[in-house]
C-alpha cells in the first residue's frame, strides 16, 4: 500500500511540546551528545557571542513509503558566525554529487562524497565479478568531528538547564549546521 | 580502497552512508567490525537502499530502481491520481523560451527540473526529455509545464524501469 497522505513534519520546538513521539526523539539526540562529549556548560566569556539552536524534525520512511523514525536534530544557526573568528576554514559537501566548490577535487582528495557515476560504477564492477554489496550508516556523523575553534552556543530549547539557564554551551564536536562540520568530519575519516 | 594479497576490499562514502564491497567476504566482515570498533555506526546488512535508491540484488544480477523515490515526487506534485501516459513528449512539439503564459510558482518548476535530473540516475530513457524541459528553469511559461506534467505522467506509466546490471556480464 503507498500512504497517500504523510504526516507533516512540525517546523520549531513550539510545535512538538508535549508531543511523545517528538518528546523521545529528542530524549534521544540529547543523550547521543551526551554521550559524545559535545559540549560542555560553561560561562560565557565576556568577549565572546553564543550562536542560537534549534531543533529540526524529520519523518524518515522506509522504502514501502512507511515511517520508520521520528528524527530529531539539533542545529546551530550557523549563519550567524564570523569568518576568521569562530571559523577559518570551510568547505561544503556536495548535495547529490553534482557541484563542486572551491576548486577543490572532491572524490580525489579528502571529501566523504561519493559521486553517483561512482557509485554506478561500483555496483556494476560489483555484480560483474559476484561480489557482494553491504551497507552502513554511521549515527550522528558529524558529531565524530572534533572541533578546534571556540564556538559557544545557547542551550537547546526545552533542555535548558533550569539551576543554570545562564550557562552556554562550549561546543567541543561539530554540530550540524556549523559551518566547518563537514570538514571536521571528512578530517576525521579519511 | 585498500588492496593486500587477501584480496580488495572497496569503501564508498557519501557522507554518513557507506556502500562495502569486496572479492573476499572475510575481508568484509572484519573491515564492518573495525569501523564499529571507531565509530558508532549501523549495520543494514546487504545493500538495498542508497541515496533513494533501491538496490535490488539477486543471483541474476543487481536491479537499480527509484519506484518510492518517484511515487514520493507524485505525491508531492499531487500527481498520482492523473492518467497515465505512454510516450513522455508529445510528438513534433516546438518549445519555445518565450510563448505561453508564465508559470507562477517557478521555484515549484525547477524543484520538479531538480527530482527529474535526479531521476535520470536510473532511467536513461528519460535523459532527452529532461533536457528539453530543463532549458526553460529560467523563465517557465505553460506549455513547458505542459510537457513536464507529461513527462511525470509517464513516469507514472513506468514506475518499474530501472537499470539492470546483469551478473554474467564482462566489464
Amino acid at each position: 500500500m503507498v500512504r497517500i497522505i504523510q504526516e507533516v513534519e512540525p517546523t520549531c520546538f513550539e510545535q512538538v511540546v508535549g508531543n511523545p513521539k517528538w518528546d523521545n526523539a529528542m530524549d534521544e539526540k540529547m543523550a547521543a551528545l551526551d554521550a559524545n562529549a559535545t559540549w560542555e556548560s560553561v560561562a560565557l566569556p565576556e568577549d565572546k557571542k553564543a550562536i542560537g539552536c534549534k531543533w529540526v524534525y524529520k519523518i524518515k520512511h522506509n522504502a514501502d513509503g512507511s515511517v520508520s523514525k521520528y528524527k530529531a536534530r539539533l542545529v546551530a544557526k550557523g549563519y550567524a558566525q564570523t569568518y576568521g573568528i569562530d571559523y577559518e576554514e570551510t568547505y561544503s559537501p556536495v548535495a547529490k554529487g553534482y557541484a563542486q566548490t572551491y576548486g577543490i577535487d572532491y572524490e580525489e582528495t579528502y571529501s566523504p562524497v561519493a559521486k553517483m557515476t561512482i557509485v554506478k560504477t561500483i555496483i556494476a564492477m560489483a555484480v560483474a565479478k559476484g561480489w557482494s554489496l553491504h551497507q552502513m550508516d554511521v549515527k550522528n556523523v558529524f558529531l565524530h568531528g572534533d572541533l578546534h575553534e571556540e564556538v559557544y552556543m545557547e542551550q537547546p530549547p526545552g533542555y535548558v538547564d533550569q539551576t543554570h539557564p545562564n550557562l552556554v554551551c562550549g561546543l567541543k564536536k561539530a554540530l550540524y549546521d556549523l559551518k566547518q562540520a563537514p570538514k571536521a568530519w571528512s578530517n576525521k575519516i579519511c | 580502497m585498500k588492496k593486500t594479497d587477501h584480496g580488495i576490499v572497496i569503501i564508498v562514502i557519501y557522507v554518513d552512508d557507506l556502500i562495502i564491497t569486496g572479492d573476499n567476504d572475510a575481508n568484509i566482515f572484519d573491515l564492518k567490525k573495525l569501523l564499529k570498533q571507531n565509530f558508532e555506526m549501523k549495520d543494514l546488512g546487504e545493500l538495498r537502499y542508497f541515496l533513494d535508491i533501491e538496490v535490488i540484488q539477486f543471483p541474476k544480477g543487481i536491479w537499480l530502481l527509484q519506484r518510492q523515490y518517484a511515487l514520493n515526487k507524485l505525491t508531492e506534485y499531487g500527481m498520482t491520481g492523473c492518467k497515465s501516459i505512454l510516450i513522455p513528449l508529445e510528438q513534433n512539439v516546438k518549445l519555445s523560451a518565450d510563448e505561453g503564459d508564465l508559470v507562477e510558482d517557478t521555484i515549484m518548476y525547477r524543484r520538479i527540473m531538480g527530482n527529474l535530473i535526479y531521476m535520470t540516475i536510473t532511467r536513461p530513457d528519460l535523459s532527452y526529455e529532461v533536457g528539453v524541459v530543463s532549458q526553460f528553469m529560467q523563465t517557465p511559461r505553460k506549455p513547458h509545464l505542459d510537457a513536464v506534467r507529461r513527462i511525470l505522467r509517464y513516469i507514472k506509466h513506468t514506475l518499474q524501469c530501472g537499470i539492470f546490471y546483469e551478473a554474467k556480464n564482462q566489464l
